[in-house]
C-alpha cells in the first residue's frame, strides 16, 4: 500500500478500489480524500466568486454504442456528483460532451442524442446538458467553466491501448479536429484549459482484446482522482499493467509536459486481476489503419460493435461490413485467428491507404488534402536569445558550403556530420521593391516545393508592426518524394525563425527545434531576398538539413554508397530548387502553386468517402455479405462451382424407426451415366451460349456507346 | 352483361375477372385444362376449359359475352424462342378474335403492353401517338408488336370492334406465377447491393389495369390504343419507395448502362451455362436503362384514375411477402411500412 505523507497536503493521486461498497459512497470518498472539495474552494475563493455563480463542466465519456451495456462513465456517478455539487451550494453545474460527431456514420449520434438516449436528466434541475459544435459549443463551455471536472472511464482502446482522462478530453474538442491532430489537440487543452480535477470510474470497467471496439465488462470496483490528468492516466495505465507511453496521445502530453511526480500516490497500484489489454500488434495496426485518408475514418464503423436498434448505420456497406466484421472483434479475447485476421485486415487496409497515398505523391499532388497542424512546442521555452543567435549560428555552417566550388549548375552541396548542406541563388528579372512587396519574406518556407501545410504562429513584431520572429510548423512531402513507396513519412517539423528586414536585403532564419514525427534530425537554414547591383532581386537559399532515412534504406546503409547516394541527394535538391524559384515566380505573379487541395474548415467529415475509398468499401462491403450469406468459405467455393451439376442426385436417406438411415447401392454405371450426361448437357449449353456471343457483345457496344453519349452530354463536349 | 376473360390466370387476368364481378357482370374464364386454376376456385366464375392457340376449343366460348378480353399472353424475358412467343401472341390472338366474331361479341379488348410504344433514352414522355421504333427489341416486345398488328388486321377483316389496352409495369396482387414486373421488386430486395438503374418506368397497380380494361370497353373508341398507366418515375426512384416501404437500406449506386449491361448478360449465361432460369436477362438490363414513361391521359378522359405509385407498390410487397417470393433471410431483414402489413394482414385474412 502506498500512501501519502500525512503533512495535510492532499495526495497527488487518490485511488479507491472497495470491492462490495456501492459507487455512491466510493465517490464521496474518494472526493473526500483527494481533496476534490478543498482544490474547488480554493480556485473558487481565488476567483471571488459566489458559489451559485461559480461554473462547473463536468465532462464524461460518453462513448456510447451499445446502451444494454453503456461503456461511458456511469451516468448514476455523474449524477451523484452534480447533486453533491449543488448540495453544496454549486448551482451553475453543465455537463458536456461533442465526441459523438465524429461518428456520424450512425445515425442518432449528436452529443445530446447520446446523452439522452444513455438517461442524462434534461431538466435542468441539479444541471445542464450541452454539447455540440453549434452556438453552445462544447469546447467553449470547457474553457469558459470556473472549475472543470474531467470524468472519464476506465477502458481499454483499440488504437490507442487506453482511454482514460487524456483521451476523455477530445469529447471537448470540435469535431473538424481531423483523427491525426488528436494528440495535439489534447495537449493545447492541457496547456490553454487544463481540467482543474480528475476523476476515473473504474466501478465498472471495460476491458478486452478489442478495446472499444467490442467492450467487455470488468468488476473493477475502483475508482481513481487526481488534480492532474496525466497523472491520473499513469496510475489507471500502471493498474492495467500497461506502460503509460502506449497510448499515442498520452506519449505525445507526457513528452511535452513531462512524466508527473509518482509523490504522493494514496491507494494499490496492483493490477487488475483477469484484466485484458490491446495487443500491441493489433493496436498498432489499428493506429495504422486509422491513418489513411477517407477509408480510415469511415473504417470504424465496420469495427465497431454497435446497438443498431438506437444508432442504424448511415451507409448500407458500413452496415454490410460490420455484420460481418464487427463479431470478429468480439471474438478476438478467445480467439487468435479473430485477432489475425482483424490485424491482417487493418494491414490491407493500411496498404491500399499507402498505394494510394504514394500514387497521389508521385502522380497527383492535387489529390492530396492541404494539412493544418497546430504547434506543438512551447514557445516559452524559447527566449529572444534563441532566435537572435539564429544567423550566428546558420553562418558557422553557411560558411562549409559556400567555401567550396558549385556542385552542379548554381547548387552547391557538402556533407557535413551526415546533414546535407545546400546552397544556391537564382536572380529573378524583377524590380526589388515590386518583388518583396508581392513576396513576403516571412512565408518563405511556404513556397518551398512539395509544402504541403502546417501553420504559422507570430512570435514578435518590431517597431514597424512586421513580423520579427515566428514560430513555424512545416509539413513536406517525402524527398524525394519516391520515398514514400518505402514508407518514408512526411517531413514535419516545428521551427523557430527570425526576420530581417533590411533597405537592400530581407532574410529569413530557422531553426529546427521538434518533429513531431522524428522525420528529421536538422532542417536550419535561410532565405534572403538581396537587391541585386542592376535593381533586380536575387534570391539566396541556405539550408542544413538531415532527414530520417526509412527503414529500408537503413537497413541497407546508403552511407556506405556515397555514389548512388550523392547522385539522389543531388537530383534531389536540384529538383527542389528549380521548383522553389518557380513556385517564388508564381507568387509573384498571382499564379497558384501550392500542391494539394484544401477542405473546408466546416466540412471536415473523416467518415465522407472519395472515389476509390468508396469503390474499395463497396468491393469489401460485396465480398463479406457473400461471405455473410454463403456461411462459409467453401459455400462460396460450392455456389460459384454451381454445384446442381456436380452433386449426388439420389434421394436423401430418411431415418427407419430405430433412427438408422440406410443407404443404397449406386447401380453400376449409373453415376458415370449421370456424369457423362450431365457433361453433354454442359456441352450443348455452353455452345448455345457461345453462339449467341456476338449478340452479346452487340449489346454490349450499344449499352458503352450510351454511356459514352451521356459522358459526352454532362461534359458538354462531342460524343467522338 | 356477361364478359369471357381469358388468360384469366396471369396478374392482369385475376385482377380483371375480381373488377368485373365487382362490375356486376357475369364471367366466363378460358382456362388450359394444364393450367394451376386455383386462384379462381373461388370465384363465381364459368370456367370453359380451351386453349388459345386450339381453335377448336374456342368454339361457342364467346357465345352470349358482350365482350371479351384478351389478356391471354406469354409474359417472359428468358426460357423461350421467338416463334413460342409469336405463336401465343399472334395465332393465339387470331384465334380468339376469331371466336369473338363468330359469336357476335361486341366488342374486343386485347391486353398489349406499352412497350409496343417505344422506349426513349432520354426521360421522354410518350403516348397512343409513338411508334415503336426500337433498335434492339426483346423477343417478347416484338411479340407485343406483332399481337397488336394481327389483332387490328384480323378484326378488320372479321368486323369486329377492337380496343387495344397497354399496361404499363404491373405489379400487385393476385400474381400466382410471379411476372417479371413484379419480379423486379423481388431482384432488387434479393440485391445485397441493392444497385438501381439509370432508365425510368411506368408503375401501375394491377388493379388499375384491370379498371382501365373495363374502361375502355365500355367507354373506348373502336380502333384505338389506350395507355393504362401510373406514375412515370426513375428507377432510383421505384427502388427508393420500395425500401422505404420495405424499411431497408438502398437504392445504393445508379449502375451506368454498360454495367446494367454486364450485370444481365452475366447472370442470363451463367444461369444458362447451370441449366437454371435466369433471375434477369439481357433484354431487362438493356430496358432498366431506357425510358418507359407514358401519359395515360387519353383514358383519363374516360373516367380512368390511377392510385398511387407507392401504393401500389405496397400491395405488390405484401403480396410477394405473402406468396414467399421473398426469401426468408430478405424478409427477415425487412421492417415493412404500416402500409405494406395491413395489405399483408388482408392477404392473410383472406387465407385464413
Amino acid at each position: 500500500m502506498i500512501t501519502c505523507d500525512m503533512n495535510n497536503e492532499p495526495p497527488s493521486v487518490c485511488i479507491r478500489h472497495t470491492p462490495g461498497g456501492t459507487p455512491d459512497l466510493m465517490l464521496e470518498e474518494i472526493l473526500d480524500a483527494s481533496g476534490f472539495w478543498t482544490a474547488m474552494e480554493s480556485v473558487r475563493r481565488t476567483q471571488k466568486i459566489s458559489r451559485d455563480r461559480f461554473s462547473i463542466a463536468i465532462k464524461p465519456d460518453l462513448d456510447v454504442f451499445n446502451l444494454a451495456l453503456p461503456s461511458g462513465t456511469d451516468r448514476h456517478l455523474v449524477q451523484h456528483l452534480a447533486s453533491l455539487l449543488r448540495q453544496r451550494g454549486y448551482a451553475l453545474i453543465t455537463v458536456i460532451d461533442a465526441r459523438n460527431t465524429r461518428d456520424s456514420w450512425l445515425l442518432n449520434r449528436e452529443p445530446l442524442m447520446v446523452a439522452d438516449f444513455v438517461g442524462y436528466d434534461f431538466s435542468g434541475d441539479v444541471y445542464e446538458v450541452t454539447g455540440g459544435d453549434v452556438s453552445a459549443s462544447a469546447a467553449q463551455t470547457w474553457s469558459d467553466a470556473d472549475f472543470r471536472i474531467n470524468f472519464a472511464k476506465n477502458r481499454t482502446h483499440e488504437s490507442q491501448v487506453f482511454a482514460l482522462c487524456v483521451h476523455n478530453l477530445l469529447g471537448v474538442c470540435p469535431s473538424n479536429v481531423t483523427l491525426s491532430d488528436l494528440g495535439s489537440r489534447c495537449l493545447g487543452l492541457l496547456r490553454e484549459s487544463p481540467p482543474h480535477f480528475n476523476l476515473i470510474d473504474g466501478f465498472i470497467s471495460f476491458h478486452g482484446a478489442a478495446g472499444e471496439r467490442a467492450p467487455v465488462a470488468h468488476k473493477s470496483c475502483t475508482l481513481i482522482a487526481s488534480p492532474d490528468a496525466l497523472l491520473a492516466d499513469v496510475v489507471g495505465a500502471s493498474k492495467m499493467g500497461l506502460d503509460p507511453y502506449l497510448s499515442p496521445i498520452n506519449a505525445k502530453c507526457l513528452q511535452a509536459l513531462g512524466m508527473p511526480s509518482l509523490q504522493g500516490i494514496d491507494g494499490e497500484l496492483t493490477r487488475y486481476p483477469m484484466w485484458q489489454n490491446v495487443h500491441p500488434l493489433v493496436a498498432e495496426s489499428a493506429r495504422k489503419r486509422n491513418e489513411v485518408p477517407g477509408l480510415g475514418g469511415a473504417s470504424a464503423a465496420w469495427f465497431q460493435t454497435v446497438d443498431r436498434e438506437h444508432f442504424p448505420f448511415r451507409e448500407f456497406y458500413s452496415d454490410r461490413l460490420n455484420s460481418f466484421i464487427a463479431p470478429l472483434m468480439a471474438r478476438m479475447g478467445d480467439d487468435p485467428r479473430a485477432q489475425w485476421l482483424i490485424v491482417l485486415l487493418n494491414t490491407l487496409i493500411a496498404s491500399v491507404g499507402s498505394g494510394i497515398l504514394a500514387q497521389h505523391t508521385l502522380f497527383a499532388k492535387g489529390q492530396l488534402e492541404r494539412q493544418r497542424k497546430r504547434i506543438e512546442i512551447d514557445l516559452d521555452r524559447f527566449g529572444d536569445g534563441d532566435y537572435l543567435n539564429l544567423p550566428e549560428h546558420l553562418a558557422l555552417f553557411e560558411q562549409h558550403v559556400r567555401t567550396g566550388e558549385y556542385t552542379s549548375g548554381r547548387i552547391q552541396l557538402r556533407r557535413l556530420d551526415d546533414a546535407a548542406l545546400f546552397f544556391a541563388s537564382h536572380e529573378y528579372p524583377i524590380a526589388y521593391d515590386e518583388f518583396v512587396s508581392r513576396v513576403n519574406i516571412g512565408h518563405a518556407i511556404q513556397y518551398m516545393n512539395d509544402y504541403i501545410g502546417g501553420s504559422l504562429v507570430t512570435v514578435a513584431r518590431d517597431d514597424h508592426g512586421r513580423t520579427r520572429m515566428q514560430a513555424e510548423r512545416n509539413l513536406y512531402l517525402q524527398q524525394p518524394n519516391w520515398m514514400v513507396l518505402f514508407g518514408g513519412d512526411i517531413i514535419d517539423v516545428e521551427k523557430i525563425q527570425l526576420l530581417d528586414y533590411g533597405e537592400d536585403r530581407q532574410t529569413i532564419y530557422w531553426r529546427t527545434v521538434a518533429s513531431p514525427n522524428n522525420s528529421a534530425e536538422n532542417d536550419d537554414g535561410r532565405v534572403s531576398f538581396i537587391r541585386a547591383p542592376n535593381g533586380c532581386v536575387r534570391m539566396e537559399i541556405f539550408t542544413r538539413q538531415k532527414f530520417s532515412l526509412p527503414l529500408f534504406f537503413q537497413f541497407i546503409r546508403i552511407d556506405l554508397f556515397p555514389g548512388i547516394r550523392d547522385s539522389i541527394v543531388e537530383t534531389a535538391y536540384r529538383n527542389f530548387f528549380e521548383r522553389t524559384v518557380a513556385n517564388m515566380q508564381a507568387q509573384f505573379d498571382g499564379r497558384e502553386f501550392r500542391i494539394g487541395y484544401e477542405r473546408p474548415t466546416d466540412l471536415i467529415d473523416e467518415n465522407s468517402l472519395g472515389d476509390i475509398a468508396r469503390y474499395i468499401a463497396t468491393a469489401l462491403a460485396t465480398l463479406s455479405e457473400l461471405l455473410r450469406t454463403r456461411s462459409d468459405i467453401a459455400g462460396v467455393g460450392e455456389w460459384f462451382a454451381a454445384r446442381s451439376w456436380t452433386s449426388d442426385t439420389r434421394p436423401a436417406p430418411v431415418p427407419d424407426s430405430d433412427g438408422f438411415r440406410h443407404f443404397g447401392p449406386t447401380p453400376a454405371g449409373t453415376r458415370y451415366d449421370s456424369v457423362a450426361g450431365q457433361a453433354t448437357d454442359l456441352a450443348r449449353r455452353l455452345e448455345e451460349v457461345l453462339l449467341d456471343s456476338p449478340g452479346v457483345f452487340a449489346g454490349l457496344a450499344s449499352a458503352v456507346q450510351r454511356d459514352l453519349e451521356a459522358f459526352a452530354e454532362q461534359n458538354g463536349g462531342e460524343s467522338r | 352483361m356477361r364478359a369471357l376473360v381469358t388468360g384469366a390466370t396471369g396478374i392482369v387476368g385475376n385482377n380483371l375477372v375480381r373488377a368485373l364481378l365487382d362490375d356486376g357482370y357475369d364471367v366466363r374464364v378460358l382456362v388450359r385444362p394444364s393450367s394451376d386454376n386455383t386462384s379462381l376456385r373461388r370465384l363465381p366464375v364459368e370456367h370453359w376449359p380451351g386453349d388459345i392457340l386450339d381453335h377448336q376449343t374456342l368454339v361457342g366460348v364467346a357465345d352470349k359475352c358482350s365482350f371479351v378480353f384478351h389478356a391471354a399472353a406469354l409474359f417472359a424475358y428468358s426460357g423461350f424462342t421467338q416463334d413460342e412467343l409469336d405463336q401465343i401472341a399472334v395465332d393465339g390472338t387470331r384465334n380468339v378474335i376469331t371466336a369473338a366474331a363468330h359469336a357476335n361479341a361486341e366488342r374486343i379488348v386485347v391486353t398489349s403492353s406499352t412497350v409496343t410504344l417505344g422506349s426513349a433514352t432520354t426521360p421522354a414522355v410518350r403516348d397512343e401517338r409513338d411508334t415503336f421504333e426500337d433498335k434492339y427489341p426483346s423477343s417478347y416486345t416484338l411479340s407485343k408488336v406483332r399481337q397488336e398488328k394481327a389483332a387490328f388486321e384480323a378484326c378488320r377483316e372479321l368486323g369486329l370492334e377492337l380496343v387495344v389496352v397497354c399496361p404499363g409495369l404491373t405489379v400487385g396482387s393476385f400474381d400466382y406465377r410471379l411476372s417479371p414486373s413484379n419480379a423486379s421488386i423481388v431482384n432488387y430486395l434479393n440485391d445485397p447491393m441493392r444497385f438501381t438503374f439509370p432508365g425510368g418506368c411506368n408503375i401501375v397497380s394491377a388493379r388499375d389495369v384491370a379498371a382501365g380494361h373495363i374502361v375502355a370497353a365500355c367507354h373506348g373508341a373502336a380502333g384505338e390504343r389506350y395507355v393504362v398507366g401510373g406514375e412515370n418515375l426513375h428507377w432510383r426512384d421505384v427502388h427508393r419507395m420500395i425500401s422505404a416501404l420495405g424499411g431497408t437500406f438502398g437504392p445504393t449506386y445508379t449502375l451506368n448502362n454498360t454495367s446494367t449491361y454486364l450485370a444481365g448478360a452475366a447472370a442470363e449465361m451463367s444461369a444458362r451455362v447451370m441449366g437454371k432460369r435466369p433471375s434477369v436477362t439481357r433484354d431487362e438490363a438493356t430496358m432498366a436503362c431506357h425510358y418507359y414513361w407514358y401519359s395515360s391521359d387519353a383514358i383519363s378522359r374516360l373516367g380512368y384514375a390511377a392510385t398511387p405509385c407507392e401504393d401500389a407498390l405496397a400491395e405488390a410487397l405484401a403480396w410477394l411477402i405473402h406468396r414467399s417470393y421473398l426469401s426468408e433471410s430478405v424478409v427477415d431483414r425487412l421492417t415493412p411500412d404500416d402500409r405494406v402489413r395491413e395489405h399483408l394482414q388482408a392477404l392473410r385474412g383472406v387465407a385464413a
